[in-house]
């Protein structure tokens, strides 16, 4: 049984510690791959995230033995966030090139560049979405699995094991609070969220 | 506080749910009535509902593209095709711009445009290379000539133009200080490239400041309009065009965008496009702002913008000056001129032209574009214009295009649903105008009667012209059925109206005979056998006649610029390469005489010859010298 199949189970055996073992093992293979990607890609093309973390799934996980339990939505969860460090990294260091680095991200880091704002804006919003996290970890979930991990509504709802209509309504929902966030509309919310209810 | 922001969510949900924004802010005084900070929080998550555009829509990892190690930013010194880039000119949404040196065959400087990664190259390069021909001849001081395109050695397409030095035709003309006469003396020329282009059969379809720039011969300031063909070439989706940012903002090209563009229907683009597009460029000139404004453009949704563009009924350029309120002083000395004269000055004719340019409806923009640069020079040489101050008439139109359903019952009902239609009309009108107008009740119900005439005309007009485009369309796919069927739907619409203009009219004849004659050729098709060839060198040789073009006695070079001259001559140069080969066939007929078989072999030089004349420069020709 591969290591991460290995965690998988624990999980579904109620073993809180495996989860936390699983999100590095994900992130590794997922970097290796969306490096190995876009070297042999034509310039232009972009990660097909939803590629990734299925490809990912397969080569980690051993499908025969997770099918008997949910192992998918343990899985997508932390590919879901492993993209999102993926991501958020790149745009980071795309802020302050030539940064000197570690040996092991030049791979990826020469390999990409942004298309149009550079990473400034993924930043931000992974800020947004961070303090949405706090208010409300299910919609923040949600966002993660689709607009990181490129999910669509069904299968965020999948994973998430809410319905699809829930998830339509909290995609919406999320969308909203992170524009109000990132175009500085919620300054009003902050004041009262400061000087915090009673 | 998690309390708090489940509490903000179920209000905006069930704020949500109510009919009407009356009923919404009624139900939120209810319930925020002590606490305006959550009412306040449930209003802006509101408000940013129809703004969201496609926000988060695109995922994160689109936005992450791979390109070559080689960045744009390092690329001074790289060695492209026969170019060496110098230094980096530009930057736009679509690409780079570099200085660069051609050192073959040629020594020179050029512009280089970089298109940007992620597009895919083989298309541009081949609908580049479809214009290419046209491109070529496009010979105008006021244009910069289109030298090359090609594909770097990493898949990425770029354009080489002619160098221009220069700056955008609204900087140059704010920094210098010109007065909106300085102005219009400099517009006119940029009108006359595009009419050039368009004679051409080039449409630009990117025409917005960065496009024109300014630069000085011998001290005088000379507009030239750069990037022809790379618009088509590139052309992008519209959804893909609008670049997403995560604020949902949009890139500024779409301000000068037409209405048919925005309605994003791939056949709708003609030479009229340009038209608008130059009227917002004048606009602008004119005013310092775009007609929809750009602050506008640039805070509203995608879907929005596109609605404004299709809808809305931008101010005429005095009142936009009027509402410049205190930056109308800055607006006014960049033009050199009093802040209450400048818009005094737009009031009547130039409020006029520049509105003619941007209707909706491009039936009723100018023409053409010297239409447009005529009208200007009348403005400057005091003569009277040719477009109409807002009429009577031209107000019914605004309403006739708002209520076409009813005016099309109104043509069945007759005149009492008029009269009905006229009152509504009273209603949106100014109130100190109805006085004035109320005299003129009657003779507007006639005109209403002509209106609803000319607006059938135009709706017929719009689908002749539409037809056309998808004749244009097939021939260039290389499906002559689809073209045929096209053009045949384009004479049915022409005979159920009298009203199309004469030149709409042999259009379409034109396409319809140069149709019918490829349909004649195709007939005669490939496969044949050696017995027939005799019939079929007869066949061609008559369906060529018919054209008046005699192959065999015309002076080589007249029947080369014949063909030339036809909308399809690329096919017909083609069939003359099968038409070659029949002859060739003919020379080794059995049971002819030797003369015989000389004679075919001259007369297949001679169908090369012809069709070498007609386009020297194809890579065809330079086989069929080959062959030669």
């Amino acid at each position: 049984m591969s290591d991460v199949t290995n965690i998988l189970s624990q999980i579904e055996c109620g073993d809180p510690s495996a989860a936390e073992q699983l999100l590095p093992l994900v992130y590794d293979e997922l970097r290796k791959l969306a490096a190995a990607k876009l070297a042999q890609e034509k310039p232009g093309q972009t990660l097909q995230a939803t590629a990734l973390v299925h490809d990912a799934y397969l080569r980690l996980v051993d499908v025969d033995k997770a099918q008997h339990w949910d192992s998918r939505g343990h899985f997508f969860a932390a590919a879901a966030e492993a993209m999102r460090r993926i991501l958020v990294d790149t745009a980071r260091r795309k802020r302050r090139p030539k940064h000197g680095g570690g040996r092991k991200r030049v791979d990826l880091e020469s390999a990409c560049t942004f298309t149009e704002d550079p990473g400034e804006d993924l930043l931000a919003l992974d800020e947004a979405l961070t303090k949405f996290a706090a208010l409300d970890s299910l919609k923040a979930e949600l966002v993660k699995l689709r607009f990181f991990a490129g999910m669509t509504i069904p299968e965020a709802a999948d994973v998430l094991r809410i319905s699809h209509a829930t998830a339509e309504r909290y995609w919406s929902y999320a969308r909203v609070w992170l524009y109000c966030e990132l175009s500085g509309d919620h300054a009003e919310g902050e004041t009262s969220k400061n000087s915090g209810p009673s | 506080m998690a309390i708090e922001e489940s509490r903000v969510e179920a209000l905006y949900f069930a704020a949500l749910e109510k009919p009407s924004p009356e009923d919404c802010a009624a139900y939120l005084d209810e319930v925020c009535a002590n606490d305006p900070s959550l009412r306040q929080r449930v209003e802006a998550l509101l408000n940013a509902r129809p703004k969201l555009g496609n926000f988060l829509e695109r995922h994160a990892a689109d936005m992450v593209a791979a390109t070559s190690a080689s960045s744009t930013h390092q690329c001074a010194g790289t060695q492209i095709g026969p170019y060496k880039l110098l230094q980096q000119i530009g930057e736009g949404g679509m690409g780079t711009v570099f200085m660069a040196e051609q050192t073959h065959p040629v020594q020179r400087k050029v512009a280089l445009k970089l298109i940007k990664a992620g597009m895919d190259s083989r298309q541009i390069i081949a609908r580049f290379e479809a214009e290419r021909q046209a491109l070529a001849m496009m010979d105008h001081v006021n244009i910069a000539r289109v030298l090359d395109a090609g594909t770097t050695d990493q898949g990425r397409p770029y354009f080489v133009m002619e160098l221009v030095h220069g700056v955008p035709i609204t900087k140059y003309c704010d920094d210098n200080r010109l007065t909106p006469r300085q102005r219009l003396e400099l517009f006119v020329p940029v009108c006359q490239a595009i009419q050039h282009a368009h004679q051409k059969g080039i449409i630009h379809r990117d025409i917005k400041p960065s496009n024109v720039m300014v630069t000085l011969y011998d001290g005088k300031p000379v507009p030239k309009v750069i990037d022809f063909g790379v618009a088509k070439a590139t052309e992008q989706k519209l959804t893909e065009r609008t670049l997403f940012t995560q604020y949902g903002t949009l890139v500024g090209t779409l301000e000068y965008m037409s209405p048919e563009q925005a309605e994003m229907s791939a056949l709708g683009v003609d030479t009229r496009s340009d038209i608008y597009s130059l009227g917002v460029l004048l606009y602008e000139l004119l005013t310092g702002s775009t007609p929809l404004g750009s602050k506008r453009m640039k805070e509203a949704a995608h879907a929005e913008i596109l609605r404004l563009i299709k809808e809305e009924e931008p101010p005429k350029p005095s009142t936009r000056l009027s509402d410049w309120g205190e930056a109308l002083a800055s607006i006014s000395a960049q033009r050199h001129t009093e802040p209450a004269k400048l818009s005094k000055l737009m009031r009547g004719e130039l409020d006029w032209i520049a509105m003619k340019t941007l209707e909706k409806d491009r039936n009723h923009r100018y023409e053409t574009a010297n239409g447009l640069a005529a009208d200007v020079q009348r403005y400057l040489h005091d003569e009277p214009v040719q477009a109409c101050p807002p009429s009577a008439l031209y107000r019914f139109r605004k309403f006739a295009r708002r209520n076409r359903t009813g005016l099309l019952a109104a043509s069945v009902m007759g005149a009492a649903l008029l009269v009905a239609t006229s009152t509504i009309g009273w209603t949106i009108r100014d109130r100190s105008a109805q006085q004035a107008e109320m005299e003129r009740e009657r003779a507007a119900a006639r005109q209403q009667v002509e209106q609803e005439r000319l607006v059938r005309q135009a709706k017929l007009k719009e689908r002749i012209s539409q037809a056309l485009d998808e004749t244009q369309v097939g021939y260039e796919r290389d499906n002559l059925p689809e073209a045929l069927s096209a053009i045949k739907r384009a004479e049915a619409l022409l005979a159920s109206e009298s009203g199309a203009s004469l030149q709409m009219r042999q259009r379409v004849d034109q396409w319809r005979g140069e149709l019918t004659v490829l349909e004649r050729l195709e007939e005669l098709g490939f496969g044949f056998s050696r017995d027939e060839s005799r019939e079929i060198d007869a066949a061609y040789s008559q369906v060529f006649l018919d054209i008046g073009i005699n192959v065999d006695e015309l002076p080589v070079e007249e029947a080369g610029k014949r063909i030339r001259s036809r909308l399809t001559w690329e096919r017909l140069t083609e069939s003359l390469d099968r038409w070659a080969g029949i002859r060739q066939e003919m020379m080794f007929l059995m049971n002819v005489s030797a003369e015989a078989k000389a004679e075919a072999g001259r007369r297949k030089m001679r169908l090369l010859q012809v069709a070498r004349a007609v386009d020297s420069d194809d890579l065809r020709s330079q086989a069929r010298l080959a062959v030669e």
